[in-house]
């Protein structure tokens, strides 16, 4: 076999023994980091929603299909009961994409509260949305209330120099609200 | 929209510098910035390839790996473009730039395992940077690295004229003892950017 | 047998990465502003060195010369994959710490230098010391680099905060400064001792 032609063969033969190998660990860890990356990247938004849970929503966590988005859905518990549900929705902010986890009480489907899960915003700026002075103005709004900034004809008060930023946490929540909507009737009868 | 450009290219070049702040770049860093020519002839050669490597990557990044779900290996197709990338441009140095190639020597080869072409590559990616903003970022980066690379090389020349460097920090440490006092500097950059961006107010 | 314990040894003190093997800088900067960064870049890069040395070790009579550079950096970017898969699994808080340094592995020329240097002339066994030794002594390194650099810059270790409360951080030990000067000055450290020793070592 000619020199040019084993080098190819070498080449192909790594290639594939890599590929392989890859393609193996690939397998294996899949699942295990898909759960990491909600647990570590989501996390800390999710425990601040849901504080009151004596669960683990990560590992309740529900992959449901609304509409025709796969959505993943966190239950709260108390005293074995759904107290509270959680969604993960995202809004275009300035820097990029913004992704906000606004719970919703399981009687009422008032929101309990909004935290920021990642966010691309201008620090100093833009990160200011994920401060509790705003995110603490979306507790108890109703289900039927849209959440918009009050200059886009909503209740919302924006945080000044942070129009988009804040105009983007409010699209991620209306989102989270009309999935929420879709299905508020199914959470309700499981706290029957 | 102009403004957004110029802030982006100063961003890159001063605030988020890329051998300052972000510490890409350090090997040829110290390896070639002996004197001023040769650190002249390795930026020009990163700008040309961190140029077209971050381009490649990026059309490579969202016309195949994303469609075909292997974001994954991310990593082992970039380093595999940069490195036939570097092959090329070392070819047509040899023949069109027999000079350039001279100077430069080993470290044309080398700047396939510069982290900073590999680096800026993968921050654009993980900024979510557009096409166009990707090229502007990787174009501004390996400004940056030159205005570094030129600095300490001017630097190093006029130590080398001076002697009275205590031995054991001559060569790769007092490089880095200056590049550490430079870094100082640089901090004086920081926010600058957000500043700006507050008083236009978004 | 000796010469087998030898080729462990080099990596770490004689050859010892990155201050007398003076390769891999950026992660040293970069990711020893706390310990367990140091700690856990080191880990991940000590186990791509041991795959690689030892893969390209068992193929190193397979390797044509003029595609070897190819073939080392694609069985390297595979570990730095497997390792990236690995944090992400397993330690995915380390992962979100070394950040865009963990795939920048791949263009540590210390893997590089090893596999060239000694894993393509050399058998498995003497390869995975090597790289185990080589890997070992990052770690070090970047580990006393990381306490040094944690301990002055931020009073803490490991997060824990370790300095009373009279003593103010220098935050500029956390920050680039610190970093490049104190690598430098360690490596300025180890040039010194190394020259009062007698200077005996190839390097």
């Amino acid at each position: 076999m000619n020199d040019s032609a084993k080098m190819v063969l070498i080449m192909v033969a790594v290639t594939f023994f890599c590929s392989a190998l890859l393609g193996g660990v690939r397998q294996m860890t899949k699942e295990t980091i898909q759960l990491q990356r909600i647990r570590y990247v989501q996390g800390p938004a999710i425990r601040a929603v849901l504080s009151g849970a004596e669960n683990d929503p990560v590992a309740d966590r529900e992959e449901m299909t609304i509409g025709k988005e796969p959505v993943v859905v966190f239950r709260e518990k108390k005293g074995g009961e759904v107290t509270a549900v959680a969604l993960e929705t995202s809004g275009s902010g300035y820097g990029g994409e913004l992704s906000v986890v606004t719970g919703f009480d399981a009687a009422t489907g008032a929101c309990t509260g909004i935290a920021i899960a990642t966010s691309k915003e201008t620090p100093g700026i833009g990160t200011r949305v994920n401060g509790t002075d705003f995110t603490d103005r979306f507790k108890s709004l109703p289900l039927s209330t849209n959440a918009a900034l009050k200059k886009d004809g909503g209740t919302i008060d924006g945080i000044s120099g942070a129009t988009v930023s804040s105009r983007a946490v409010c699209g991620a929540v209306a989102k989270a609200q009309f999935l929420y909507g879709s299905i508020n009737d199914k959470v309700q009868a499981e706290t029957k | 929209m102009i403004v957004e450009i110029l802030l982006a290219f100063f961003s890159a070049v001063f605030i988020n510098n890329v051998v300052f702040v972000r510490y890409l770049g350090i090997c040829p860093f110290c390896g070639v910035s002996k004197n001023v020519s040769s650190a002249t002839g390795m930026s020009l050669a990163v700008l040309f390839v961190m140029a077209v490597s971050s381009a490649v990557t990026w059309i490579l990044y969202h016309t195949v790996l994303i469609p075909l779900g292997i974001e994954w290996l991310q990593t082992i197709v970039f380093i595999l473009v940069i490195a036939t990338l570097v092959q090329l441009v070392e070819l047509f140095v040899r023949k069109f730039a027999v000079s350039l190639y001279q100077s430069l020597g080993i470290y044309l080869p080398l700047i396939t395992t510069n982290c900073a072409v590999l680096g800026i590559s993968i921050l654009a990616i993980r900024e979510e940077y557009g096409f166009l903003k990707t090229i502007l970022f990787a174009v501004s980066s390996a400004v940056g690295f030159m205005l570094a690379l030129l600095g300490m090389a001017g630097i190093r020349q006029r130590i080398a004229l001076t002697a009275g460097i205590p031995t054991p920090f001559r060569g790769v440490a007092i490089t880095l003892v200056a590049a550490g006092i430079m870094a100082i500097a640089f901090y004086g950059f920081a926010d600058i950017d957000s500043t700006i961006m507050s008083l236009r107010g978004h | 047998m000796s010469t087998a314990l030898e080729h462990f040894k080099r990596g770490l003190w004689k050859q010892i990465p990155p201050f007398r093997l003076v390769l891999g800088l950026c992660p040293s900067l970069a990711v020893t502003s706390t310990f367990l960064g140091g700690i856990g870049m080191g880990a991940a890069t000590t186990f791509v060195l041991i795959g690689s040395n030892v893969i390209i070790s068992l193929l190193r009579s397979l390797i044509h010369p003029k595609v070897r550079i190819a073939v080392f950096i694609t069985v390297i970017a595979t570990f730095v994959v497997i390792v990236e898969m690995l944090m992400q699994a397993f330690a995915y808080p380390l992962y979100q710490l070394l950040g865009i340094f963990i795939p920048l592995i791949v263009v540590n020329c210390i893997i590089l230098g090893r596999a060239e240097a000694f894993a393509s002339k050399n058998g498995a066994w003497l390869s995975f010391l090597d790289g185990a030794g080589t890997g070992l002594g990052f770690t070090m390194s970047l580990g006393v680099v990381g306490l040094f650099r944690e301990l002055l810059g931020s009073g803490t270790l490991a997060g824990f905060h370790v300095m009373n409360a009279a003593f103010k951080p220098c935050s500029l030990m956390a920050g680039a400064p610190g970093a490049f000067v104190t690598i430098g000055c360690f490596l300025a450290l180890m040039n010194f001792i190394d020259a009062k020793k007698g200077g005996n070592d190839d390097c």
